[in-house]
C-alpha cells in the first residue's frame, strides 16, 4: 500500500471531555477515515455532532484523547504549516493589508527565501483568488467574500500538505459562495492539495468532493458511511448538476441528515440511559444496558 | 406445516471437511418452507478448493454470491432441489487456518439483498458482489458506499469479528442507504464475518430481507464464551453468554442471561464437538416456534467459538 493511497490517515480517533460527575464523555468516538493524496473529502453532519472537533484535532489545535492522526507518514502532534486551516471567519489582522496578512505566514514558512521571492508568492496567491487589484486594502475596506479570499490565499500560500476548510463559505451569500467554491476547486486542481471540508450544504459537498463522509450524531459521533462521488475533475457546475446520478447522491445525503435529525433526541436519550448509574441500597453500581441503533 | 411467507432462502446445504481436510463433502441439504424436506442430492462429488461454489468460498476465504452462472451450476442446483433459485450464497467457516465447513444458501424470488463487502486498499469495506430485489435506490447508492472499520453493520462486523443482527433497521434512523421509495422495506439485516487465522479475513456477507420474504422464521445470534480444553481428552467448555433474536421475546441481555434452553444446549454441544456448521431437524431436537429444522453456523476467533448464528425454518 503506497503512502499516496493513505496520505491522510485517521485511525480510531476519539475525543472525550469530562462531565460534572467525573466521567469522560466521548464527543467523537472511534473515527476512522483514510484519504488519498490530492483527494477532497467533505464531512457532513448535524450542528454539534463533532465535525469541527475532528478538524481541529487534525489541525493540531485540539489534543486527541486516543487514536492516531497521520499525514504523509508523520503523526500529527501539534499545529504545523503542513496543515493549513480556513475557518468560517477569516480572522484577518485588521491593522494589516491583505498582502501583509498573507506575508505573515509566508515569512514563517519560507525563512530562507529572499524578500522578492516571498513577495512574489504572496502576489501570486492573492491574484489567483481574484485579489490582484485589492491586495493592499485593509480588511475594513473589503467585503466578507473578499476577506475570505484573503484567508484562502493565506492558507494556500503556505503550500500545505493538507488543507482544512471549516465551513469556509458559511457566512457568504449564494453567489459569492459558488464563486469561492470555484476559486478553491481551481486551486486544488492546480496544486493537488489533500483537502477536508466541513459543510452543512449537501450540494457543496457533492460539487467539491471526491468523497463525502457522513457523521452520526454525538455524543460518540463517528463515521456513518462514506459516499464516493465519481464525477470527473475538473468539474463544471452545470455538468455536475445535469449528471443523472447527481440527484441520487443528493437524496441520499439529505435523507441521512433528516434521519439524523429525527433520531437525534432518541440517540441522546439512549446515551444518557447508558451513562446513568443506578446506585442501589448497598452502593453497588449497576449500568443499565441499552440497545443501540445500527446503520447499514 | 404451512408457512405464512415464501422464505427468501429456499435451499440450504452444509459442506464439511473430509477427515484428511483435503476436500469438502456435502453433509446435508434441505429445502426450506412448506415443502421442507431433505433435498435429494445423490452422488454429489466432494470438492477441493476452487471447485463449485463451496470450493470457491473456501479458496477465496470470502463469502461468495453466484448469480450469473456460465457453468449453469445454478440451473443444475435448481433442478436437483426442485425449486427455482435466483442466486446461491456461500459462506466459509474457518477455525484458525482450518476450513470447518461451508454453508450454501439458495435464494428464490423475494424482496431483499445479499452483498459481499470486501476490504479495499484503503482499509474500507466496499461491495464486491451484490444481489438486489426490489431495492433500486439502495442498489444504486451501494455502488458508491464505503464503510470504514466500525461504520455500519459491515464495519461493526469487522470491528467485533462477530456476526451482527439488526431488527427493523429502517426504524433505527441510521439506515443510511435506504433513501428512496424502494418497493422493499428492509425488516431484518444480518452481517456475517469470514474469520481466518487470528481474526477478520476481510469479507462480510450482509443479508437484508423484506418482511414479506423473511430470511427465516426466526434468527438467533448467540454470543458464546469458550474456555480451552484442559487436555486433549476433553472438549472446550462453551457457555452461552447472550441471545439476540429477531423475535424480541427471545432476547437475553448479558446482565441477566437466561439459562440456555435444551435445544440451544444440544446445538452448542454438537458445534463444540465438531467445530462445523450443521443442520438440526425437529424430529431429533425440540426446536422452538414449530420450526421444522435449524441451521447453526459457528464463528471462531482464533480457536475459540465466539458466536453461533441459528436460522430456524
Amino acid at each position: 500500500m503506497t503512502s499516496a493511497s493513505r496520505y491522510l490517515e485517521i485511525a480510531g480517533l476519539t475525543k472525550a471531555y469530562p462531565n460534572p460527575f467525573g466521567q469522560d464523555i466521548a464527543v467523537v468516538s472511534d473515527f476512522n477515515l483514510i484519504l488519498r493524496r490530492g483527494e477532497v473529502c467533505s464531512i457532513i453532519g448535524h450542528s454539534g455532532c463533532g465535525k469541527s472537533t475532528v478538524l481541529t484535532m487534525l489541525a493540531g489545535l485540539n489534543p486527541i484523547t486516543s487514536g492516531a492522526l497521520v499525514v504523509h507518514g508523520r503523526e500529527v502532534v501539534g499545529p504545523g504549516p503542513d496543515r493549513a486551516v480556513v475557518f468560517q471567519s477569516p480572522c484577518l489582522l485588521p491593522w494589516m493589508t491583505a498582502f501583509e496578512n498573507v506575508m505573515l505566514g509566508v515569512r514563517q514558512v519560507y525563512p530562507h527565501g529572499t524578500g522578492k521571492e516571498r513577495r512574489q508568492i504572496c502576489e501570486y496567491y492573492l491574484s489567483i483568488v481574484g485579489l490582484a487589484d485589492a491586495m493592499h486594502r485593509y480588511p475594513r475596506e473589503m467585503s466578507g467574500g473578499m476577506q475570505q479570499r484573503v484567508g484562502i490565499a493565506r492558507a494556500i500560500a503556505l503550500k500545505p500538505r493538507v488543507l482544512l476548510l471549516d465551513e469556509p463559505f458559511g457566512r457568504l451569500d449564494s453567489l459569492t459562495r459558488m464563486d469561492l467554491q470555484d476559486v478553491i476547486l481551481d486551486i486544488l486542481n492546480r496544486e493537488h492539495i489533500t483537502t477536508m471540508v466541513i459543510t452543512h450544504d449537501v450540494d457543496e459537498a457533492i460539487y467539491m468532493s471526491d468523497r463525502v463522509c457522513m457523521m452520526t450524531n454525538g455524543p460518540e459521533a463517528t463515521v456513518g458511511q462514506v459516499l464516493e462521488i465519481p464525477f470527473e475533475r475538473p468539474r463544471v457546475r452545470s455538468a455536475v448538476l445535469e449528471h443523472p446520478d447527481y440527484y441520487g447522491f443528493r437524496a441520499c445525503l439529505l435523507s441521512f441528515l433528516e434521519k439524523q435529525e429525527h433520531h437525534k433526541s432518541s440517540h441522546v436519550a439512549a446515551f444518557e440511559t447508558r451513562q446513568r448509574v443506578a446506585r442501589t441500597d448497598d452502593d453497588a453500581v449497576v449500568t443499565e444496558p441499552v440497545e443501540e441503533p445500527i446503520s447499514v | 406445516m404451512s408457512d405464512p411467507f415464501p422464505w427468501l432462502i429456499r435451499y440450504v446445504e452444509v459442506w464439511v471437511p473430509t477427515e484428511d481436510g483435503s476436500h469438502l463433502t456435502l453433509q446435508s441439504s434441505r429445502l426450506v418452507g412448506e415443502e421442507a424436506a431433505d433435498a435429494d442430492a445423490p452422488g454429489v462429488p466432494d470438492v477441493r478448493p476452487g471447485e463449485g461454489v463451496a470450493g470457491r468460498a473456501w479458496q477465496q476465504k470470502s463469502a461468495t454470491i453466484l448469480q450469473e452462472d456460465p457453468s449453469r451450476v445454478l440451473d443444475g442446483l435448481s433442478d436437483a432441489c426442485g425449486t427455482t433459485l435466483k442466486a446461491v450464497l456461500a459462506i466459509p467457516v474457518f477455525r484458525r487456518h482450518e476450513i470447518r465447513g461451508v454453508v450454501v444458501l439458495g435464494c428464490g424470488d423475494g424482496l431483499g439483498a445479499a452483498e459481499v463487502w470486501s476490504r479495499d486498499d484503503r482499509d474500507e469495506l466496499a461491495v464486491s458482489v451484490g444481489l438486489y430485489a426490489g431495492l433500486p435506490s439502495f442498489e444504486f447508492i451501494s455502488r458508491y458506499t464505503k464503510f470504514p472499520k466500525g461504520a455500519g453493520i459491515p464495519g461493526k462486523v469487522w470491528t467485533m469479528e462477530q456476526p451482527q443482527l439488526a431488527r427493523d433497521p429502517e426504524q433505527s434512523g441510521t439506515f443510511i442507504r435506504s433513501f428512496g421509495n424502494d418497493p422493499a422495506q428492509i425488516s431484518a439485516a444480518i452481517g456475517l464475518p469470514v474469520n481466518h487465522a487470528h481474526g477478520f479475513a476481510g469479507s462480510v456477507l450482509l443479508l437484508l430481507s423484506d418482511a414479506q420474504t423473511p430470511l427465516a422464521r426466526d434468527i438467533e445470534l448467540w454470543e458464546c464464551r469458550s474456555d480451552p480444553a484442559t487436555d486433549e481428552h476433553h472438549l472446550p467448555v462453551t457457555e452461552l453468554v447472550s441471545t439476540t433474536s429477531l423475535n424480541a421475546e427471545h432476547n437475553t441481555g448479558t446482565a441477566d442471561a437466561a439459562a440456555p434452553e435444551a435445544w440451544q444446549q444440544q446445538i452448542l454441544k454438537q458445534l463444540t464437538a465438531t467445530n462445523s456448521p450443521a443442520m438440526f431437524k425437529a424430529e431429533n431436537l425440540a426446536l422452538p416456534d414449530r420450526a421444522a429444522f435449524s441451521l447453526a453456523i459457528p464463528f471462531f476467533r482464533g480457536e475459540s467459538l465466539t458466536a453461533v448464528l441459528t436460522l430456524l425454518y
